[in-house]
């Protein structure tokens, strides 16, 4: 489904403030928890703005159906699921065709950072539980997803870090949450591993021009540095204490 | 050359305390292998998991050691599993492995038994299903758990009559007997057997 860009002038006001009292090159509020979950491997929690999501670890184990495992690496298996209270409206619980297609996106974008081929014939299950969905929520899910990964001890070239921009009001802007997500003309969700400047993930939906993409492109990727960092601080805070790292991963 | 040896050490500890987490940047490749929790990767070697850097300074070598020690881990030759028999035959075994090196696993791997360097002729399996084993991994080619019984910490630590389902008491090394319906059977009793046992009961 394409971008709608109707009348979206008012996203933006004269102050160049958005809806939320943002500026456009702003992320929302960022909290991250580690290891929140006593029966999984690894897990995370994430506050994205007002998205709210949970993501679990499990692996690696045994492969079920036996016939699925690879002779040489782990399967990794992703689901993105939205809890049927998480949006406005009732969400059947059944998984949609946008969560089908969100699952295998995430996969493909935590693939390029395991190393799979440590753990041959065994699988990996990430799972992605949207507890309050705002716009943004699978950037939200990798962010958590790669810090639940890192907690459950999986070995890793790099963390993930995601983050969108978009076109609102003619505007370039950095996050975009779900009213701008719906009103606005485009939307640039990308996924990077920080440490060697590599990007997993980068999808467009809707419309930009040559300029306009180097714009949103570098806003998403200054919005991925900045959760990289709520990342790192995150898995230090768990694992050293607040200073028991010396947090070098600046970027 | 003493101002530079200082400045080595100083380089060594401050490598030491560094706490790390994936795709933290150890060292360039050229100067360090990468060694457990570690990686080479664009060039450098970059830590692969949270945890504390730990240089070896005369094999050149980054490792991290891990802050969860129980997480991630699949057997590796020479490690001993305790498992549950999932099924048995004359010369072979599946064992469902439930701890590694006493360390307990839910990762529900599964190992391949084999007990065909056992020279002693026996007329049934001398493991049954259901029992509770130690193994010794001997091999992890093709990513199957090739386990042993080959060993004196090896064997079966519980056991039930396969008649009746009563206790059993062991009569030696290789062989039990139903303390209830008197029935005796070929068992590799681990040589800690009888403390399982008890614990077991």
């Amino acid at each position: 489904m394409g971008k709608a860009g109707g009348d979206s002038a008012a996203l933006i006001n004269e102050q160049g403030l958005r809806l939320d009292g943002r500026r456009i090159d702003e992320l929302r509020p960022i909290r991250i928890e580690v290891g929140i979950l006593r029966n999984a491997d690894g897990s995370a929690y994430i506050q994205f703005g007002k998205n709210k999501i949970m993501a679990a670890v499990y692996g690696p184990k045994e492969v079920h159906p036996k016939h699925s495992a690879l002779p040489d690496k782990s399967v990794l298996r992703c689901r993105y699921h939205m809890s049927p209270f998480s949006t406005e409206e009732r969400k059947n619980p059944a998984p949609s065709r946008r969560e089908i297609e969100i699952s295998k996106v995430i996969r493909e974008a935590l693939e390029p950072a395991l190393m799979l081929e440590d753990y041959p014939r065994t699988a990996i299950d990430v799972f992605v539980e949207v507890l309050q969905s705002d716009g943004g929520s699978r950037c939200a899910g990798i962010s958590a997803a790669s810090v639940a990964l890192a907690d459950a001890g999986i070995n890793m070239r790099d963390l993930v870090s995601a983050c969108a921009a978009g076109k609102v009001a003619g505007q370039i802007v950095m996050d975009v949450d779900d009213t701008e997500d719906k009103e606005g003309q485009a939307d640039l969700p990308i996924a990077i591993m920080p440490m060697s400047s590599q990007v997993t993930l980068l999808q467009l939906d809707g419309q930009l021009n040559d300029e306009e993409f180097h714009k949103a492109f570098n806003f998403a990727l200054d919005g991925c540095r900045r959760v990289y960092q709520l990342q790192r601080e995150a898995l230090i805070g768990k694992y050293f204490g607040n200073n028991g790292g010396n947090s070098d991963g600046g970027l | 050359m003493a101002k530079q040896e200082e400045n080595s050490s100083n380089d060594s500890q401050k490598i030491q305390r560094r706490h790390v987490l994936p795709g933290d940047c150890l060292a360039a490749q050229e100067e360090f292998e990468a060694g457990a929790g570690a990686v080479i990767y664009g060039g450098n070697v970059v830590a692969s998991r949270v945890g504390e850097v730990s240089p070896d300074m005369a094999a050149r070598t980054m490792t991290v050691k891990p802050s969860r020690q129980d997480l991630a881990k699949l057997p590796e030759t020479g490690d001993y599993i305790v498992g549950t028999v999932q099924s048995a035959a004359s010369s072979i075994a599946q064992v469902k492995i439930e701890a590694i090196n006493d360390i307990p696993s839910s990762k529900e791997l599964s190992g391949m038994l084999s007990m065909r360097d056992d020279r002693r002729r026996r007329s049934s399996s001398p493991i049954k299903p259901g029992d509770v084993i130690r193994a010794k991994v001997i091999s992890t080619t093709n990513a199957i758990y090739h386990l042993s019984l080959d060993d004196s910490h090896c064997g079966v630590l519980y056991t039930v009559c396969s008649f009746c389902g009563g206790r059993v008491v062991a009569l030696g090394h290789g062989a039990v007997k139903c303390a209830e319906c008197g029935m005796a059977d070929d068992r590799m009793l681990s040589e800690d057997f009888i403390q399982y046992s008890r614990s077991v009961r």
